[in-house]
């Protein structure tokens, strides 16, 4: 991890209708670094992912990326500056083969207009090329290259998780993006998971992950945040986090996350009381 | 610190392997169709009546602009139900242009493609966002607002209810492009010349690009893809190749009127690329024969012909809804070193 931060979410802010989805927002993620964004369903997280990848534009605030302000630009635009995504409900293209859904992520990358395709030219032919191998070379990272001729649709739970995530490097991204990534998936395959994080990050990308998933979080971060309402009530490491009483607070009461409760409480055991654990016992 | 651009942890594809993807795996299927079909339209005209020979003139016309269609359609999945009013700008271009300035028939080909695309992209660009249904019942609108405009009669250039007479005809080396079989020829290499643009397109960039909005706009825009840029694309391009059939259609009917323009008649378009297989060339190309010659066929049966057709039809979403030749994905196993 170096002192620089990649992405910098300054005080955003998005509403809907009356309701406020995220409010003043701030959050650095710093370049080399896992950072993953938590919260009970609701928080706003998702919401977030969405203001940064443009999805949505913020009502107030601002993000800079790499030194570049992308506040409110074309989703597209963003990926061309560097940023990819994944979707908590996975968004494949379900009938083209696994290889297509890969090189879809090159498509930023290429420049070959209308002429140059109509003329086969040697640069297109060459373009297209350096595109393919490098799809290839994703799709092996992720260990699913043998399912390149497959339709998207007809792959197991946890291999479109995994052509998700290649389809997003294939864009070549500084920052990945990862919303659930561990949703769906068994013990095994979440623990493999946490292995191409890290190798992904080893390989000089920066990775900005929502999980719900305790044990990923915990496993993989350098940095966790915490919302709640729209809030970010707290920002650490993840022992840091886990001993921060506001954030015990935040998932008290919740019955979604009983699983996340019992991980927090596990790692600040000393700092809950007795009563707020009763609490959560009924809550529960 | 590198800026992500190396995931060198695997042995680099060689770039055989990546050249045998640029095709697709449907490429020996789809040749065969094209051999076979080459060779009846190469046969045909030494054996069918001026008749016959007529039904497929307009058999190609349908084909050039179903196949324009299926690029809005089919690659793109915009449900575009106006598609007419493209193919109407192009011969209302023409038969203008050649009636007061007498500019030659090849010219007016290209102008009136050029001015159905600019049109395309013009008319198209406020409607772009929308989705589905929601822009199908806009371009109805769309080519409604067309034809009622050619009826009446603007600035006395369209010739109102009664249309335009196009005098003038498609010469080459001397030769004048008159009879059934000329038309054949010239509707037909036309036709071929689409085709070879379409399949190189098809496989490039901008043919895949094209496909990854019509699975996913969302997906799509969030993978890199300029999603309107894309959709922009298919609209100029496929406004621009029905803006140039309309040439050839002016110069084979010599008088165009807006009867020919109507909602029917995109909704017959619409219906050529469902019942085709959207997206798939060979089927488009089936479905733009079938829906012309079967009612050539049917003939004898005068007044029960149509509901034959609409049963064709209903028949064919409920036990084919994929179509009649649906499209298949270029892959990459085939080609590697015999294959697995």
């Amino acid at each position: 991890m170096t002192g620089k931060a990649l992405l910098r979410i300054d005080n955003i802010s998005k509403n809907f209708g009356g309701l406020k989805a995220v409010a003043d927002f701030t959050l650095d993620v710093m370049e080399g670094s896992i950072t993953s964004l938590i919260g009970p369903n609701g928080a706003g997280k998702t919401t977030v992912f969405n203001l940064v990848t443009g999805i949505y534009s913020p009502d107030t605030g601002q993000v800079v990326f790499d030194g570049k302000n992308i506040t409110g630009i074309q989703p597209h635009a963003v990926v061309e500056a560097g940023i990819a995504r994944t979707f908590q409900t996975l968004r494949l293209f379900e009938n083209l083969t696994c290889f297509e859904n890969v090189v879809s992520g090159q498509h930023c990358r290429c420049r070959s207009g209308v002429i140059a395709c109509l003329l086969n030219t040697k640069s297109r032919r060459e373009e297209d090329a350096r595109a393919f191998n490098f799809a290839e070379e994703c799709m092996r990272l992720m260990g699913i290259w043998e399912f390149r001729d497959e339709l998207a649709k007809n792959l197991s739970y946890g291999d479109r998780r995994r052509l998700e995530i290649a389809r997003a490097l294939a864009s070549r991204p500084k920052l990945l993006i990862l919303d659930e990534p561990a949703g769906g998936l068994n013990e095994n395959e979440s623990d493999e998971l946490m292995d191409k994080i890290r190798q992904i990050r080893d390989s000089g990308i920066t990775v900005f992950l929502i999980e719900h998933d305790m044990h990923v979080v915990m496993g993989i971060s350098d940095v966790v945040a915490v919302m709640e309402y729209g809030r970010k009530i707290a920002e650490g490491t993840p022992e840091e986090v886990q001993r921060n009483p506001d954030v015990i607070e935040a998932y008290l009461g919740s019955e979604e996350d009983e699983e996340l409760l019992a991980t927090l409480k596990e790692g600040a055991m000393e700092e809950v009381t007795q009563e707020a654990a009763q609490e959560a016992g009924e809550a529960v | 610190m590198s800026n992500g651009h190396d995931i060198q942890k695997t042995p680099t594809a060689n770039s055989a392997l990546a050249k045998a993807r640029t095709s697709r795996m449907s490429t020996s299927s789809t040749t065969l169709f094209l051999a076979i079909l080459a060779a009846v339209l190469i046969v045909l005209p030494f054996v069918a009546s001026d008749y016959w020979i007529d039904v497929c003139v307009f058999w190609g016309i349908n084909a050039l602009l179903s196949l324009s269609l299926n690029i809005i359609l089919g690659e793109v999945g915009l449900f575009n139900m106006g598609h007419s009013a493209f193919y109407a700008i192009g011969a209302y271009t023409t038969a203008i242009l050649s009636q007061r300035f007498g500019i030659n028939l090849w010219i007016l080909m290209v102008l009136s493609g050029l001015t159905a695309a600019l049109a395309g992209y013009i008319l198209t660009a406020p409607i772009m966002h929308l989705r589905g249904d929601y822009l199908l019942v806009v371009t109805i609108g769309l080519n409604e607002m067309i034809r009622i405009t050619l009826i009446n009669n603007p600035f006395g250039l369209t010739g109102g209810p009664n249309g335009l007479l196009v005098l003038d005809q498609f010469r080459i080396f001397g030769k004048v492009i008159q009879t059934p079989r000329d038309f054949y020829v010239l509707v037909w290499a036309c036709v071929a010349v689409l085709l070879f643009s379409l399949f190189r397109l098809q496989r490039s960039r901008i043919g895949r690009a094209w496909n990854y909005v019509r699975e996913d706009p969302v997906a799509a825009e969030s993978t890199g893809v300029d999603t309107r840029w894309a959709k922009a694309l298919a609209f100029t391009i496929g406004a621009g190749i029905a803006g140039a059939t309309g040439t050839i259609y002016a110069a084979k009917m010599m008088v165009i009127s807006p009867d020919s323009f109507t909602f029917a008649a995109s909704v017959m378009l619409f219906a050529i690329v469902i019942l085709g297989g959207t997206g798939s060339i060979p089927g488009v190309i089936l479905a733009s024969g079938a829906m012309l010659v079967l009612p050539e066929v049917l003939r004898d049966f005068a007044r029960y012909r149509m509901l034959f057709f609409g049963l064709a039809m209903v028949l064919m979403m409920i036990f084919r809804p994929q179509g009649l030749w649906p499209s298949t994905r270029w892959t990459t196993k085939m080609r590697e070193s015999g294959g697995k």
